[in-house]
């Protein structure tokens, strides 16, 4: 069972994410701040992660935390999928050199963010 | 010689002798009158050779005259001769020849050896006792005199002469020498005359040139001031136009440049044009540089957005737009100067930024609310399967981020309305603002169930003029403030108290407060003390409404806070003029309606009662600030109502005026005596009971200088 690991500071993004995945054969982990999140995933090692961008109660912001586990050999395998209001070029490109797989703007439609966890988890 | 002629002219015959003399006397005679018809000299010296050969009976002749007054020589001046070249002259008497100068002081005939010869250029010499030699030409001399001077000299080709012919040729010669005198005095007069006008024309020409110079003079002042004025004027123009605007030579240094350049640019005039610094170069217009030796007569302006620096650091932007002079010479057109006008759009600039700032923020805060509607809208229509209790769950997450969208529009229409400066009206209306607040914390402890919510008024019943939605909305902004701002678990303080003419309203919370720095920044557009939280964010602009609103209701919005000590928001309204009321007592319908629409026509407020007990609830509970009261009504009467309101402290003084069909000066005296302020009959005129009640309304205001209502108990 592939493990993905939500990082939102919302619980009703989180929760919605979740549910949008709950049908296919994942098993969800969540984080609320970037510091969980880095905890988390270099705990679990997820297979992708949804990664939120701003999160004012954490240390690090979403791309620092794509950042670090990008350049953490042990970590680097795991799909990073920035999810974020800000959807300016940018702040694509600053998503790009921390080394994200991919960039979702919110709001988002469930269905399609579940397509693109299928194509990057297949 | 004369007496030798004179001995041969003896044997002539006497009556011959009296005809040749008449002959004589009549040639002179036409000479003088000949002579005296010309002042020309010439017309005359050739008219006395005329007249003298014809008298002598000769026809060769001439006349040479001193060359100038005390010159040197003779000049020959008028001729008569069978031959051109007959007479070739050259008198000369020399100065010293005394012999010579007697004889002209004699005036008698000259000796011709003083005259050069005749044609064949041999000297004709002949001494005065010599006589001609035979069969050569002989020539007498006569010298023309007049005042005892010299004029000149008449040769004229002759034998020998007569005694007569002498006296005559003398005669002649005196005749012509003052002839010539006159026309020479003529001459002379006529000259100086001639000089004499001339002089004046010059001194006249002198005057008209010196007045010309004087005007000259004068308008060239006139023109230069005219000049100078028009350079003060320009100059004028330069130092304070608010563009900055500098002139280089064609290289681009700076020649001259005005105050505003110097204010945007943060440059000393004076120095950089000392330091020679070059404001327009290559590097910033290449184009400029690459064709300023064009000779083209089109006028190219170069304009380029430059980012520059003040030598204290702070940065600026400039457009500027440089202009080439160009000097005409001949032909040819020549590059001299250029002109730089510098257009601060630092402000523009950063009104840009800021503005596309908020239009980012504006962007990413309206996505928030939309990832749970969109999201959760779409998993309701496509997600089999979902629990009754997710379904309902939800609908509300959906409810609640469509209502906070609608917020935010609110919002950002709001400060574009307050952008703009278009019209912000206000719906304004006397509105209890204690009752307002209760409501509004009731409201938030209802949906906020983790805080407290508390109102702590001073001010009950206290009413205010204000727009009731937009006084909502300032305090449901500072609720949301405090309860975002502040942990679960925390209280949240509503205030109200009367402060002069002001109520004062507070929000305070037990949250994490600010910082000096935060608080400063506190009213900026879009700016939140910590970043974004998207969870139940705002635009950020909440609190730049909040202060807008409260300033157009002619209020104040302050702000006191500390970081961890919590943040205390007020804001004050003005109080509601509180409306002079007038209870009207009255039992008939009719008439009570007229008196309400009297009253309110004045500009008062009415309440009205239709009998006795009604007055006294309605006094007691209003309390009015008058009581117009009708005597006859079914039930409790006028004067018991009377009576029972000045003898409760709390309408006691109340003024009332009573009003009654009844009359005589007993009731009145009786109305007095309960306390009473007047008594108006029926039936009354408008303007009088209007009157009245204001002067009943004055007493009251002012008891000392009214009758104060007496008080029976």
């Amino acid at each position: 069972m592939k493990k993905i690991l939500i990082v939102d500071d919302q619980p009703e993004v989180r929760e919605l994410v979740e549910v949008t995945l709950r049908i296919g054969d994942y098993k969800i982990l969540q984080a609320s701040s970037g510091d969980e999140a880095l905890r988390i995933a270099r705990a679990e090692r997820p297979d992708l992660m949804l990664l939120d961008v701003m999160m004012p109660n954490s240390s690090v912001d979403g791309f620092e935390v794509c950042r670090l586990l990008k350049s953490d050999p042990a970590t680097r395998n795991i799909n990073i999928v920035m999810v974020t209001a800000r959807g300016q070029e940018t702040d694509k490109e600053i998503g790009w050199k921390a080394g994200a797989d991919d960039y979702f703007t919110k709001p988002f439609s469930p269905l399609q963010l579940m397509g693109k966890v299928e194509e990057l988890l297949s | 010689m004369a007496e030798a002629a004179h001995s041969n002219k003896v044997d002539l015959p006497a009556d011959d002798l009296d005809a040749r003399l008449q002959r004589e006397l009549a040639s002179l005679n036409q000479l003088s009158w000949a002579l005296s018809q010309s002042l020309d000299i010439d017309e005359v010296l050739s008219l006395a050779l005329e007249t003298t050969l014809r008298v002598i009976g000769s026809r060769d002749g001439a006349i040479y005259l001193v060359c100038a007054p005390g010159g040197q020589g003779f000049e020959l001046r008028a001729q008569l001769a069978l031959t051109p070249d007959a007479v070739q002259f050259d008198p000369l008497i020399p100065d010293d020849d005394r012999q010579a100068r007697q004889m002209i002081a004699a005036g008698g005939p000259l000796p011709v050896s003083w005259c050069k010869g005749p044609a064949d250029g041999a000297q004709a010499a002949r001494g005065g006792d010599g006589g001609p030699a035979a069969g050569e030409p002989d020539w007498v001399g006569c010298a023309l005199t007049a005042r005892d001077r010299l004029q000149g000299l008449m040769v004229v080709r002759r034998g020998e002469l007569g005694a007569g012919e002498s006296a005559m040729l003398r005669a002649i010669g005196q005749h012509v020498g003052l002839a010539i005198d006159n026309a020479q005095l003529y001459l002379r007069a006529q000259q100086d005359a001639h000089r004499l006008a001339e002089a004046n024309e010059n001194a006249r020409m002198h005057h008209v040139l010196q007045e010309y110079a004087a005007d000259l003079e004068m308008r060239v002042e006139a023109r230069t001031a005219e000049v100078d004025q028009e350079r003060e004027r320009l100059l004028t123009v330069l130092e304070s136009a608010g563009e900055g605007i500098a002139i280089t030579d064609a290289d681009g240094a700076l020649e001259y440049a005005n105050p505003a350049w110097e204010r945007l640019t943060g440059q000393e005039v004076g120095q950089a044009i000392e330091r020679q610094l070059r404001i327009v170069d290559e590097e910033s217009f290449p184009d400029l540089f690459a064709s300023r030796r064009s000779t083209s007569r089109y006028q190219h302006v170069w304009r380029r957005e430059l980012a520059g620096r003040r030598p204290d650091g702070t940065g600026y932007t400039v457009d500027l737009t440089v202009t080439p002079i160009f000097t005409e010479a001949g032909d040819a057109r020549q590059l001299t100067g250029l002109v730089a006008v510098y257009r601060d759009v630092t402000e523009y600039k950063e009104l840009d930024r800021i503005k596309s700032e908020f239009m980012s923020t504006a962007a990413h805060e309206l996505r928030g609310p939309l990832t749970s509607i969109m999201g959760f809208s779409e998993l309701l229509l496509s997600r089999q399967g979902l629990s009754e209790d997710e379904r309902g769950r939800f609908l509300h997450y959906i409810n609640k981020h469509a209502r906070h969208l609608k917020e935010l529009i609110d919002d950002l229409l709001d400060i574009s309305r307050i952008e703009s400066g278009a019209s912000f009206t206000l719906d304004l209306e006397n509105i209890d603002i204690h009752l307002l607040l209760e409501q509004e914390v009731r409201i938030w402890q209802e949906a906020n169930p983790g805080h407290t919510y508390e109102l702590q008024a001073a001010g009950a019943g206290a009413v205010v003029r204000a727009d009731v939605k937009r006084i909502q909305q300032v305090v449901r902004n500072l609720l949301s403030n405090a309860t975002k701002y502040s942990p679960a678990g925390t209280r949240v303080t509503v205030g109200l108290t009367p402060v002069g003419k002001y109520m004062e309203m507070s929000v305070s919370d037990q949250g994490i407060g600010m910082t000096p720095a935060e608080l400063s920044r506190l009213f900026e557009k879009f700016w939140r003390a910590n970043a974004s939280s998207t969870a139940d964010g705002g635009t950020g602009l909440g609190l730049v409404i909040v202060k807008y609103i409260v300033e157009h209701h002619g209020g104040q919005v302050w702000v006191e806070s500390q970081p961890g000590k919590g943040t205390l928001v007020h804001f004050t309204l003005l109080r509601a003029e509180h409306p002079t009321t007038v209870l009207i007592v009255e039992d008939e319908d009719s008439v009570r309606e007229i008196e309400e629409r009297i009253l309110i026509s004045g500009g008062l407020a009415t309440l009205t009662a239709s009998d006795g007990q009604q007055a006294i609830d309605a006094a007691l509970a209003q309390r009015p600030d008058l009581v117009l009261l009708d005597l006859m009504m079914p039930g409790m009467s006028g004067l018991e109502v009377l009576g029972m309101l000045k003898s409760h402290p709390a309408t006691a003084m109340i003024p009332v005026v009573v009003v009654s069909a009844r009359s005589g000066w007993q009731i009145i005296e009786e109305t007095h005596m309960l306390g009473a302020a007047d008594f108006l009959a029926k039936p009354f005129e408008y303007e009088e009971l209007l009157g009245r009640v204001r002067r009943a309304l004055v007493a009251a205001a002012h008891p000392a200088q009214g009758r104060r209502p007496t008080f029976h108990p």
